[in-house]
């Protein structure tokens, strides 16, 4: 018998089914060998080692740990990241790890019930114009905001929804979380209300909603239905005082924000300092908004039918006629990026990307991953790289999509990482 | 919808707390730390209860996160063996028809054991508690993530690092009294 044996004894716990004749050999050897001696005496003493009793009511103890230890249940302003994983596949979950990431400076991130292993503490921030200050100044400030926190696919048309009466005498804020299929003309279908703080704002939710238009997912070079995605719309009482502009930060890459064209009937306010003070594009000039939005409808309905000449026409004729804001100019050169990626007309399309990307505070992330994915299948990976790193950086909260992610590990895998910049 | 939960977590988990438990207080050396071990896998358990009943081994899946969190040093108190109650002794080794010469005995020789498995390194540790309640190389591998080849050389030395500190105890036996 020799150490190899001994451990194999040990290992397989064949120490009590010895015959007499492998004890007297185990014996033998360890007589002699000092390591297996001690790994044997060790065995025996770990299997001689009394265990106490399990407590009786161990899981009872267990499930008044769970219930201490549950998400403290969300304010109406939270998202909970957990219901949106509930939904399953594996989209969604990308859209979840969006959501948290876009909303994690304004959110009491509600630890997901679902997801064990993201294991974050509820963390309290409060938000430039949260609800509670807007109340307060309510009849001064009366110009109704929505915003909309949205997931990783590229919004191109939305449409503000209808603050609903009721809660606007009432001064309520709201928020809705919807849940809907982005089908392969990139309209919107099946939505439904997942959560809502007061089910009077579901419906002008989900019918705003109806009007979104969005860029197809394309996988593989084919269009497909994307289940799942959630956006979250809030509806709060007041654009923001001109010593807070929310939007003129970073904030914007995470909440896109419009005016309702229609502020409530009294006072009347017309432009409140709020909003011309507003350095956030857009608020200022409503009817630039009316052109933009028709336009980029034709050209949404275009590229949907796969006219992508088109849609690029439309595209060109826009930004010969009209000065774009950020806001615009970001969505105009993604648009253009899509287009191009589709003729597969790479140079251009990362071209038309880099100019959307760089107007950082609102380039989606759909945006970064679009850039990084062309540079990847051009083998340009220090850029690809690059890029992903930029949006690490752009990214309020310093993380990224679980698509960027995954990338940086293949790029990882090829031997191209931050140190080899 | 939420005692629901409970129910059927509780369902599901009823049928391995044993083993849990055993490998808990194998990790952790006494039974409070046990208790919070295990409770920290529930919280865990029950946040993955969905994915829980879709396992065909829930055990496995359970001891594997029992490993992790034990290993990752998620123990935020940590009580050496040598503070173990009295309490705990009491309810691990009296056994009815034991002298009190039998009894001292067994504490001795379990307070060296504990005391031995507290100085080992977590992993080493918490190989040879997983070991030791009777699993396979195979079964281990799946639970710890490491190939039947480390898994062999680390229970070998970890096995000869506990002889070591065993044979030093024995030989200075009021370490293990002095608590």
């Amino acid at each position: 018998m020799n150490c190899t044996d001994v451990a194999a004894i040990l290992d397989d716990h064949a120490l009590r089914r010895l015959s007499a004749a492998e004890r007297c050999a185990l014996d033998e050897h360890t007589a002699g060998c000092e390591p297996c001696a001690l790994a044997s005496r060790a065995q025996a003493a770990l299997l001689a080692l009394p265990l106490p009793a399990m407590p009786a009511d161990l899981i009872e103890r267990a499930l008044r740990a769970i219930d201490a230890r549950a998400p403290r249940r969300a304010r109406p302003r939270v998202i909970i990241v957990g219901a949106v994983l509930a939904a399953g596949a594996a989209l969604a979950a990308v859209t979840a790890a969006r959501l948290l990431e876009m909303t994690g400076d304004r959110l009491a991130t509600a630890p997901a019930e679902q997801g064990g292993t993201r294991d974050s503490a509820p963390t309290q921030t409060a938000s430039p114009e949260g609800s509670a200050p807007a109340l307060a100044n309510g009849p001064d400030r009366q110009p109704v905001s929505v915003e909309d926190v949205q997931s990783d696919y590229v919004m191109m048309i939305r449409v503000p929804p209808e603050y609903p009466h009721d809660a606007l005498e009432r001064k309520v804020d709201g928020e809705v979380v919807v849940e809907y299929t982005i089908d392969k003309r990139g309209s919107v279908k099946d939505v439904r209300a997942v959560r809502s703080s007061d089910p009077q704002f579901e419906a002008p939710a989900i019918a705003a909603v109806s009007q979104f238009k969005y860029l197809p997912r394309v996988v593989a070079g084919k269009r497909i239905d994307v289940h799942g995605v959630q956006t979250v719309m809030r509806f709060t009482m007041s654009v923001s005082p001109p010593a807070a502009p929310p939007l003129a930060t970073k904030a914007a890459e995470t909440v896109r924000q419009f005016q309702l064209t229609k502020p409530p009937a009294a006072p009347p306010v017309g432009p409140t300092p709020g909003a011309s003070a507003d350095p956030s594009p857009g608020l200022a000039h409503p009817a630039d908004y009316a052109i933009f939005d028709r336009s980029s409808a034709v050209a949404w309905k275009r590229a949907a039918d796969e006219d992508f000449r088109g849609a690029e026409l439309e595209l060109d004729e826009l930004r010969a006629s009209y000065d774009l804001d950020d806001r615009q100019s970001n969505q105009v050169w993604g648009f253009y990026g899509y287009i191009y990626t589709q003729y597969g007309d790479y140079g251009r399309a990362i071209e038309a990307y880099e100019k959307a990307v760089a107007i950082s505070n609102y380039a989606w992330p759909g945006q970064w991953t679009s850039l990084a994915s062309l540079y990847f299948a051009r083998h340009q990976y220090d850029k690809a790289l690059k890029t992903l790193l930029d949006f690490k950086h752009e990214s309020k909260s310093g993380r990224v999509s679980d698509e960027a992610t995954a990338m940086i590990e293949r790029l990882r895998a090829l031997g191209v990482t931050e140190e080899t910049l | 919808m939420k005692s629901e939960r409970h129910a059927d977590f509780a369902r599901l988990i009823a049928p391995h707390t044993d083993a849990l438990f055993r490998a808990a207080y194998r990790l952790t050396g006494n039974r409070a730390d046990a208790e919070d071990l295990v409770q920290d896998v529930c919280v865990r358990a029950f946040a993955n209860l969905r994915a829980l009943e879709a396992l065909e081994r829930p055990k496995a899946w359970l001891l594997k996160i029992q490993y992790r969190v034990f290993v990752d040093g998620a123990r935020r108190r940590r009580r050496s063996p040598l503070r173990a109650t009295a309490d705990d002794l009491d309810a691990s080794c009296a056994s009815d028809d034991a002298t009190p010469e039998e009894i001292a005995e067994g504490s001795i020789a379990e307070r060296r054991i504990l005391e031995a498995l507290s100085r080992l390194d977590t992993e080493q540790r918490a190989l040879l508690a997983l070991h030791v309640e009777g699993y396979t190389l195979a079964e281990l591998e799946s639970i710890t993530d490491l190939s039947t080849d480390v898994l062999k050389a680390r229970l070998y030395r970890a096995r000869v690092r506990l002889g070591k500190l065993l044979a030093e105890a024995r030989s200075t036996p009021s370490l293990a009294m002095e608590s």
